[in-house]
């Protein structure tokens, strides 16, 4: 009995430490609505200025918020309800990043704001697009940009894919681009990686 | 034992219905915040048609993506969102077919795909299948006793998830303008269901540590049904989103009694996994100990050690998991 208690006792300093460190934040957590990315990577003069991001809602998830938000029931949202969509159900994103976070050559980007929100549904599938404003002066040699898009909390999946990227104004510019997976970034319990845009360009 | 049920239904029903009266978030999607600004700033984007792809310019060049997963749980997890994803779509495909025509077959899809759609669901994280394997570990259940308890717990974690959707679509939304998401809801149960988990698991170490080793192996020490179902219960008890949002979905489109159905069928695919985390559990266990079955005393201090372990574990979780609702 002594040992046994000492075993325990043992066990419950091990658990207490781990307790500390590995509390999960978000504890029901699997995805329960799925999203398809896209992203716009926009130019001008001076270089990059920003990335319009697309999310294309699952056909589940877009009925009840055409239920929730179309309130003249013409399977669209007219600009009235956008704008309520944008208060009730987009803006809280801001303390999510809105699933993106932007490096600038290995640096953060701080996203302060988004613009040209719009939700549309397209034949009864909801999609968000918004425009992060990020400009990047072009040089000689190569900037490197990373793009990356997920949820931490899981409740949402996202998906990016290669040709889910285009560029705008980009003629002036050599650019490469690559999709890939952000073992550097796995979330929740270290067992997803999100996807990642690496995109290069130059003068 | 129907003394018991009637006592923790009553508290599962007080639980969810007053946390309905409070929202916040869950969804990350939705604020509740009255103050939220709503003016969305608009910039001139130039030419939205005036896209360049790799297909169409010889100045972009494209690297060859890695996008698939690195490892065997990531790629698993993965694969399960896509077909996840496919599965709701079906759903939506064949309900949507259902306005049109009240065919036999399209309703008989509808529930194997909810079936399906269940039992992946519950292949992703979460659903408490640690702990179910936790308490296989502490305790000695029979076969039966795994699929009683996986499929109590789908059913109980499935109905849980429909009463939420319907108080919300049915009473709250008709009274108020709050919006349909239940994150509050949500975060009372999973404080309520940890908790109770935690309870559960100190009992059981209290009892395995009272329980003498030489008497462990006896009859008298099997997992009792009372046990089985408190920790069923304990388990369920917190509604699933899953089984709100395809519950909510078909209401919407008017198919409340399929909605039902087609919880119950998710419930059935919920439970078939969480039944077979139960039942390799004690197989796996059975087949240690039957390895050791002419050493009686050997048997006799495994089984009292995986005993303490089990409920340890079942403690550790629901801590964990009730410090992460706060």
């Amino acid at each position: 009995m002594k040992q046994e208690l000492k075993h325990i006792y043992r066990f419950f300093l091990i658990s207490i430490f781990l307790l500390f460190i590995v509390t999960p934040k978000f504890i029901n957590a699997h995805p329960h609505v799925f999203i398809d990315t896209k992203i716009k990577v926009y130019f001008d003069d001076k270089g990059m200025s920003g990335v319009k991001v697309s999310w294309t809602f699952d056909d589940l998830f877009s009925e009840l918020m055409m239920d929730e938000f179309d309130e003249d029931f013409d399977e669209q949202f007219s600009k009235e309800e956008q704008k309520v969509i944008y208060s009730k159900a987009f803006t809280n994103l801001k303390k999510f990043n809105y699933f993106t976070e932007i490096e600038i050559d290995g640096k953060a980007f701080d996203i302060k704001y988004v613009t040209n929100f719009s939700a549309i549904l397209d034949d009864g599938i909801m999609v968000y697009s918004f425009f992060i404003p990020c400009h990047v002066l072009a040089n000689n040699t190569n900037r490197k940009i990373d793009i990356y898009t997920y949820d931490n909390s899981y409740y949402m999946d996202l998906s990016l894919a290669s040709n889910d990227i285009s560029f705008v104004k980009s003629q002036n510019y050599k650019i490469t681009y690559q999709v890939a997976e952000a073992t550097d970034k796995k979330y929740y319990f270290d067992q997803i990686s999100p996807q990642v845009l690496h995109l290069t360009f130059r003068k | 034992m129907i003394k018991i049920l009637i006592r923790i239904s009553l508290i599962f029903i007080l639980i969810n219905t007053s946390s309905f009266l409070a929202f916040s978030q869950g969804n990350p999607l939705f604020s509740n915040d009255e103050t939220s600004d709503d003016t969305i700033i608009t910039i001139d984007l130039d030419v939205e048609n005036d896209t360049d792809t790799v297909q169409s310019n010889n100045h972009i060049q494209i690297i060859e993506s890695k996008t698939a997963p690195s490892n065997i749980l990531s790629k698993f997890l993965h694969s399960n969102s896509e077909y996840q994803k496919k599965l709701r779509s079906i759903i939506s495909e064949k309900s949507h077919q259902l306005e049109i025509t009240n065919d036999y077959w399209t309703i008989v899809w509808v529930l194997l795909i909810s079936f399906l759609y269940g039992l992946a669901h519950s292949l992703g994280p979460g659903h408490n299948k640690i702990v179910v394997f936790s308490y296989f570990l502490s305790e000695r259940p029979k076969i039966k006793d795994g699929i009683i308890m996986g499929n109590l717990a789908a059913f109980v974690h499935a109905l849980s998830g429909m009463t939420v959707a319907f108080i919300i679509l049915f009473v709250v939304k008709e009274t108020t303008s709050a919006s349909f998401d239940q994150s509050q809801a949500m975060r009372l149960s999973m404080l309520f269901s940890f908790g109770l988990i935690t309870i559960i698991g100190l009992f059981l170490l209290i009892e395995h540590l009272k329980t003498r080793k030489e008497t462990i192996l006896s009859p008298s020490n099997n997992t009792s049904q009372k046990s089985i179902i408190s920790m069923a219960l304990a388990v369920g008890i917190i509604p699933c989103p899953g089984t709100m949002i395809l519950v909510s979905f078909l209401a919407t489109l008017g198919h409340v009694k399929l909605s039902i159905f087609a919880a119950l069928f998710m419930a059935l695919g919920m439970g078939f996994t969480v039944s077979s985390i139960g039942i390799a559990t004690i197989f796996m266990k059975q087949k240690i100990l039957g390895v050791i079955k002419n050493d009686q005393s050997r048997m006799q201090r495994i089984q009292k050690r995986l005993s303490i372990i089990g409920s340890l574990l079942i403690i550790l979780f629901g801590l964990m998991f009730f410090l992460g609702a706060l």
